[in-house]
């Protein structure tokens, strides 16, 4: 007679084995786990879930409940707003997996500004709804910052047509080829905001370790119209300064 | 969207926290029904609102009154224990007799348990543990389960029996986890029924997400009535009388 303990864990083993074969009924339960698991992270990661398509976002779930399995139920239940799930997953991982793009585990490194970066496609599945002519990077601890300067969208319900939109705002139409978007998360969860050029050069330069009137000149050559002010106006989701008088009047004059 | 103040319900109904979200006053419900689990993280701060108005009552899926492991006596997290003083204020304390993770894994599911001497003598330790920390009768519900352990040698209703007798918790009898285990394991739901210890039945429920199992399950939940006592209306998640 085996003890308890044994009957659990073979259980348990029986749920996380990858095979779909053993008692059907067994597969009730590990199939249940698994959506668990999917939906309490595509709850917080709504904007990452739109963006990557759900076979992606549910394969990365899948990989990561893998290495990392869940030792408490706040967990899985609050989906990680520790953002370890972003922080994991690793680059060879989503790459295998996700016909969208790229993920730099940015740690510990800083990233590059969209321009130096490699143009990079990625066509490796026929279902592919998207490719990025750069990777996707995590400029900094707190948010994402999605560049998708070559945007493909052949469904447009892909990304605007959840219910609700995304993370439970309007939708916004991302334009093909000069939009970026800026993925932030925080404790609330997860939005995205579609930037200018410009503004997404600012920050790349400033996330990158550049000085104000170096970002600045980044910025206004990817934009000429590009103005300081708002950005670092109180209350901007994008304020990262206070720029001195004479970096404004720089700025006045460069787009003059 | 339809006022829930406006809708009728019966005194002894519960309400599922997602629809009390929705309400703009309190709804005359006897009391509210909230997923612990869900709270957590914020440390209660939406129980606290509720409280105010109604009792409250915390249903919990996945304390894992089985787990092998013994169990540290203080919650670890201090969100985990600034909730658990919470539930201790709580109407009712409900947990599920199942098991929810093993060796460091936890999975949020309820998981069988196999119906043994050992784990009877597991799951009343257990519930003792929690009783004595709450200072209160521990409410206990049946599950639904979709396997049977080969090696179990007690039928489940007088496990479930034998754990009211010996720790003296209370069973919130769900009759459609009844009557879902009658079909995929092919027990007598009323046989089930009968062996229910009458005065430890804190209220029987009832829900069901099918429109076949709710009208399969209404009938045994009638007849379950004379058996079980009280019995608060069946409450179908999604419906209007309780989402949940």
């Amino acid at each position: 007679m085996p003890s308890l303990r044994d009957l659990q864990h073979r259980f348990a083993a029986a749920i996380v084995a990858d095979a779909a074969e053993g008692d059907a009924r067994v597969a009730v339960y590990r199939n249940a786990v698994r959506a668990n698991y999917r939906n309490a992270l595509g709850a917080t990661y709504r904007v990452v879930r739109e963006l990557t398509g759900a076979p992606f976002f549910n394969a990365a779930v899948d990989a990561y409940a893998r290495a990392h399995r869940p030792r408490a139920v706040t967990s899985t239940c609050t989906a990680e707003r520790s953002a370890t799930f972003s922080r994991r997953i690793r680059t060879r991982a989503i790459s295998r997996t996700c016909p969208t793009s790229r993920a730099s585990n940015g740690r510990s490194t800083k990233p590059t500004a969209p321009a130096t970066a490699t143009a990079r496609r990625s066509a490796r599945s026929p279902t592919s709804r998207a490719s990025q002519a750069t990777p996707l990077r995590r400029c900094a601890s707190r948010s994402i910052v999605v560049p998708p300067a070559a945007l493909a969208v052949p469904d447009p319900a892909h990304l605007a047509g959840a219910p609700g939109g995304l993370c439970g705002r309007r939708a916004r139409a991302i334009r093909r080829g000069t939009d970026f978007v800026l993925v932030t998360r925080d404790a609330t969860g997860v939005g995205a905001q579609r930037v200018a050029g410009g503004e997404f050069a600012w920050l790349a330069a400033l996330l990158a370790g550049a000085d104000l009137a170096a970002a600045l000149d980044a910025a206004l050559a990817a934009d000429a119209t590009f103005d300081l002010a708002p950005r670092c106006a109180r209350g901007s989701p994008t304020r990262r300064c206070c720029a001195s008088p004479a970096l404004f009047d720089r700025n006045r004059a460069r787009r003059d | 969207m339809t006022s829930l103040s406006s809708l009728p319900l019966p005194p002894a109904s519960a309400c599922g926290r997602s629809t009390y979200g929705t309400c703009s006053r309190t709804p005359a419900v006897a009391w509210f029904e909230v997923h612990s689990e869900n709270y957590f993280a914020d440390a209660g701060r939406t129980s606290r609102r509720s409280t105010a108005s109604a009792p409250i009552t915390r249903w919990r899926c996945t304390a894992s009154a089985c787990r092998s492991a013994p169990r540290s006596a203080r919650p670890r997290a201090s969100r985990e224990a600034e909730a658990s003083r919470r539930a201790r204020r709580a109407r009712d304390r409900l947990e599920h007799l199942c098991w929810s993770g093993i060796g460091g894994r936890h999975f949020n599911d309820l998981l069988p348990l196999p119906y043994t001497d050992e784990a009877l003598a597991r799951v009343c330790a257990r519930i003792d543990e929690v009783q004595a920390y709450l200072g209160r009768a521990l409410v206990v519900e049946n599950v639904s389960s979709y396997y049977a352990f080969p090696e179990a040698t007690i039928p489940e209703h007088e496990f479930v029996a034998a754990i009211a007798l010996r720790t003296g918790c209370r069973l919130l009898v769900d009759v459609n986890n009844i009557h879902v285990n009658a079909r995929n394991h092919g027990i007598d739901p009323m046989a089930f029924l009968d062996a229910m210890p009458r005065a430890a039945v804190a209220r029987s429920t009832s829900r069901a997400t099918t429109t076949a199992a709710r009208s399969s399950s209404t009938r045994t939940a009638r007849r379950s009535r004379p058996r079980c006592g009280r019995s608060t209306a069946p409450r179908w998640p999604g419906s209007a009388a309780c989402p949940r």
